[in-house]
């Protein structure tokens, strides 16, 4: 049971994040405003998890300006990629019974 | 400590955003049924009054001799074209978009707009050539290459919404090279292509994803 729970990361118990992770494990890149009608959720709350995110190095944030509108995209990180198929290897483990 | 119930609604929620976020699913199949019928009209409008039921044959040569009207044929099928295609672009955006807003999903998605691109983009090279083709007076090869061109846009979209629509793409990419061997029935091929396999995915797509 140890291992089954050292697979499940504490970044993506979180709703909102693993939602923002499983958008970006099959998209290359995407903006803001597509992650935020994909999640519905308001720009603070969206903003503050990606931050925490980007802070874990889960994501990749990169900044360029469409015109002189600021774009922000994101990605995932190598090390997110890992630790996502790691959470949901560990969660379909804990479904081994059903 | 987390149990299986919670596990099971974190993948469930992982499976949808993956979907939602990656495919444009509120393509229709009633579209596919409705743009099949206004191809149709277009193509029986085509032959029964700009061809006048084949009467009016278009060879550069003979036209050229007579000196009959020459710009009638090209210029009227032009319009015929345009004309369908305006009507089966607006009717299919407009059955998808009510499908989405039906099963309460955003219609205008990330996954929409690149079906969109992959589909204006590939479509626009194709009426470019079509257009330089007529401009060579080689209208005879235009269903050809509307078919294979509108064939290789299905198939570049089949990726970012259901997967089903490559079949029709390579059904469309082939009677585009029929067509292009069969030069005197581009029209039947064409009519085929945009019409009667239009409907039959529709119809195939309606009863597989829209009940």
């Amino acid at each position: 049971m140890k291992t089954i729970i050292e697979g499940l990361n504490k970044n993506f118990e979180n709703r909102i994040r693993l939602g923002i992770m499983s958008a970006l494990m099959v998209n290359d890149t995407l903006d803001f405003n597509s992650l935020k009608d994909l999640l519905g959720v308001t720009d603070g709350n969206l903003a503050s998890h990606l931050k925490a995110l980007e802070k874990h190095e889960l994501i990749l944030v990169s900044k360029q300006f469409i015109g002189r509108k600021p774009n922000t995209t994101y990605s995932a990180s190598e090390l997110g990629r890992i630790n996502f198929k790691k959470h949901l290897a560990a969660l379909e483990q804990l479904l081994g019974g059903i | 400590m987390k149990n299986q119930e919670e596990s099971l609604q974190d993948i469930k929620a992982i499976r949808q955003m993956m979907e939602q976020s990656s495919k444009f699913l509120s393509l229709s199949g009633l579209s596919g049924i409705a743009a099949g019928i206004i191809a149709l009209f277009g193509a029986a409008f085509a032959y029964f009054v700009v061809l006048n039921q084949g009467e009016n044959v278009y060879n550069e040569y003979i036209q050229g001799l007579k000196s009959t009207n020459t710009n009638f044929v090209p210029l009227g099928m032009m319009i015929t074209a345009v004309t369908v295609f305006i009507l089966a672009v607006s009717s299919a955006w407009y059955l998808s978009w009510r499908k989405a807003k039906k099963s309460k999903a955003k219609f205008w998605t990330h996954a929409a707009k690149v079906v969109a691109w992959n589909l204006i983009f590939i479509l626009a090279i194709g009426g470019a050539f079509s257009l330089i083709l007529i401009y060579h007076e080689n209208i005879r090869l235009v269903a050809s290459i509307m078919l294979i061109f509108y064939g290789l846009a299905l198939l570049m979209a089949s990726r970012y919404t259901h997967r089903d629509i490559q079949y029709l793409a390579y059904t469309e990419i082939m009677l585009g090279l029929l067509a292009g061997i069969f030069l005197n029935y581009g029209l039947i091929f064409w009519s085929l292509g945009f019409g009667v396999f239009h409907i039959v995915y529709g119809i195939s797509m309606y009863y597989k994803y829209d009940r």
